[in-house]
């Protein structure tokens, strides 16, 4: 299978089930809302080490916030709810509560309900107001510039981390190029992050390592620099890959956001990009596959 | 399916008890049987076919047409469905009610909602004293649900109230909020005297100043709050035309009190031209 040139692989991304959430942060513009967020993911991009997985869904107008001011949708996945939860007070209380003018929602509606402000409100000292409004508890935490208005719970959903695609390019300025199409591409769909720095990453791994202490390293088969040294994924022209990570709220979500990402990264004259394959380990590591040539058929 | 409908027959009848009229109560009976259920008026047990004309087989919504003043307890207990009421209704409208929709044309006595923990009570016209109050003997009014009056209340809405919105479009008599444990009530009117005295927490949301602050509540500023628009989409869902009123609270001046009660209620006043 090829589009616009580029060969499509005959494999599949292998992803695993993760727990996720989605919260909706709002400001009194979009510049603080940026800072609450951005702070909020950040060193969250893979669950190897940072605890959870995060990054920014979308930006919502003040018509889609709950208090009518501008906001975004920020999704945070880890392996269990005992850390997800564990990360949410971290980063919540340290980086959305401490940022001026801040708020914080709940962003599903059902699920298992976790701690939002529940335990944050003691920040308030006594002083913290509640108001239930429907099946929903706000807490009112007073603060210097005001109030911060956080959601009592939010409630955490079954989703997907570890959707891939790899774009083998014919050096590392095509694939970055590629990369950055697709990711453009791909921040348009609902339900998805991609955590890594600008949604790319250059480090994809294996499971496992020669050292004995490390769950993870390098993967060498797909490492141009270890073309001539080991049994290589890639051929003589490839120059660099880069690899975009997807975590979904759902399988439907991942698949739409690979495909209009692997038509992103092809598209164009001259890109540079010669195969797109995708990150596996033989089915043995999770139960999603996410099979290209079926998604872009 | 149309809404089973009852319609008064007599409207010189003298006090009637509809506490059994509404969808959750009329829902496991036979439509053949229910002309033959019986009714409190006055000292007499009376027969629904003798007092009303009965058609409709939507248990879901029940509608009561041509009441009076002397029609109480109406969605008394109620858990679910709609009630419409065309005409007047007499004291403890939607008493201890726990869910569904209860809809008034008219006025209504004293004690709308009493005692209630859900579902949501929406008048066109004016209420009696004591909405959203305690059932006799309880220590706690209104525990939750939606109460929305079109005109004025009379004294002691929300008098010890602990969770839930009153809203209403009108002024209300003295003692409005007194002693509210927490909940919410916005008075879009002119708000009696003593509004909110002793109340321990919650919120009074005032479009107008009252003629006098009670002493022991303490000005905190003028604000913009986040929950005043979460409570003004809350009420959008019941009631999209007050809703839009409540823009007027986009700025309010904040009184933190009762302080001789803990200080944690406020009063929230509408600042004018901002």
């Amino acid at each position: 299978m090829k589009i616009n040139g580029v060969s499509i692989d005959n494999t599949f991304a292998e992803a695993f089930p993760m727990k996720a959430t989605r919260l909706i942060v709002t400001a009194l513009n979009q510049t603080w809302v940026e800072h609450a967020v951005r702070a909020m993911t950040g060193f969250a991009t893979s669950v190897i080490a940072c605890g959870c997985e995060a990054g920014i869904e979308r930006r919502l107008s003040p018509r889609e916030t709950p208090d009518g001011r501008p906001g975004a949708a920020v999704l945070l996945f880890s392996m269990g709810t005992k850390e997800l939860t564990r990360q949410i007070q971290n980063r919540v209380g340290q980086c959305v509560l401490t940022s001026p003018t801040s708020a914080c929602f709940a962003g599903l509606d059902s699920g298992d309900p976790i701690p939002l402000g529940k335990n944050l409100r003691f920040f308030g000292d006594g002083w913290q107001l509640s108001k239930q409004l429907g099946s929903r508890r706000y807490w009112r935490i007073p603060v210097m510039d005001g109030e911060f208005l956080c959601e009592e719970m939010t409630y955490v959903t079954q989703g997907i981390g570890g959707g891939n695609f790899l774009i083998l390019a014919r050096n590392q300025a095509a694939a970055l190029a590629a990369s950055e199409r697709a990711v453009a591409a791909m921040q348009k769909i609902r339900g998805v992050i991609m955590p890594f720095p600008g949604g790319v990453v250059r480090s994809g791994s294996k499971v496992g390592s020669k050292y004995k202490t490390l769950p993870a390293s390098t993967n060498h088969l797909f490492c141009p620099t270890l073309k001539g040294a080991v049994a290589s994924e890639l051929t003589a022209e490839v120059g660099a890959v880069l690899e975009i990570v997807i975590d979904g709220l759902d399988a439907e979500a991942i698949s739409a956001a690979t495909r209009v990402g692997i038509q992103a990264a092809c598209r164009g004259r001259q890109h540079g990009v010669l195969r797109i394959s995708a990150g596996n380990y033989g089915g043995r590591l999770g139960p999603f596959h996410f099979k290209l040539r079926t998604l872009l058929r | 399916m149309s809404a089973l409908t009852f319609k008064l027959l007599d409207r010189t009848a003298h006090e009637l008890d509809l506490s059994g009229l509404h969808p959750s109560a009329l829902i496991g009976t036979a439509l053949r049987a229910l002309p033959t259920l019986r009714l409190a008026l006055g000292r007499e047990q009376v027969a629904l076919a003798d007092l009303f004309d009965i058609s409709g087989d939507d248990y879901s919504t029940v509608r009561l047409v041509g009441l009076h003043q002397g029609c109480h307890r109406v969605g008394c207990g109620m858990t679910a469905g709609t009630l419409e009421i065309k005409g007047d209704v007499g004291n403890e409208l939607g008493r201890e009610l726990r869910g569904g929709s209860i809809q008034v044309s008219g006025n209504a006595g004293a004690g709308v909602g009493l005692g209630m923990r859900g579902g949501q009570i929406v008048i066109g016209g004016n209420a009696g004293s004591a909405v959203g109050g305690m059932i006799p003997g309880a220590t706690a009014g209104m525990n939750g649900g939606i109460v929305i009056i079109g005109g004025a209340a009379g004294e002691r809405a929300g008098e010890r109230m602990r969770r839930g919105l009153i809203v209403i479009a009108g002024a209300t008599g003295a003692h409005t909020g007194e002693r509210m444990i927490a909940g919410t009530i916005a008075v879009l009117g002119q708000c009696g005297a003593h509004a909110g005295l002793g109340m321990r927490r919650g919120t009074l949301l005032l479009a107008q100043a009252p003629a006098a602050m009670a002493p022991t509540f303490n000005d905190c500023g003028e604000f913009e709050l986040g929950i005043v628009t979460l409570l003004q989409r809350h009420l959008a869902v019941a009631h999209p035309a007050l809703a839009r009123k409540f823009g007027q609270f986009s700025h309010v001046r904040r009184w933190c009190g009762d302080i001789s009660y803990g200080g944690i209620g406020e009063i929230l006043i509408a600042c004018p031209g901002t």
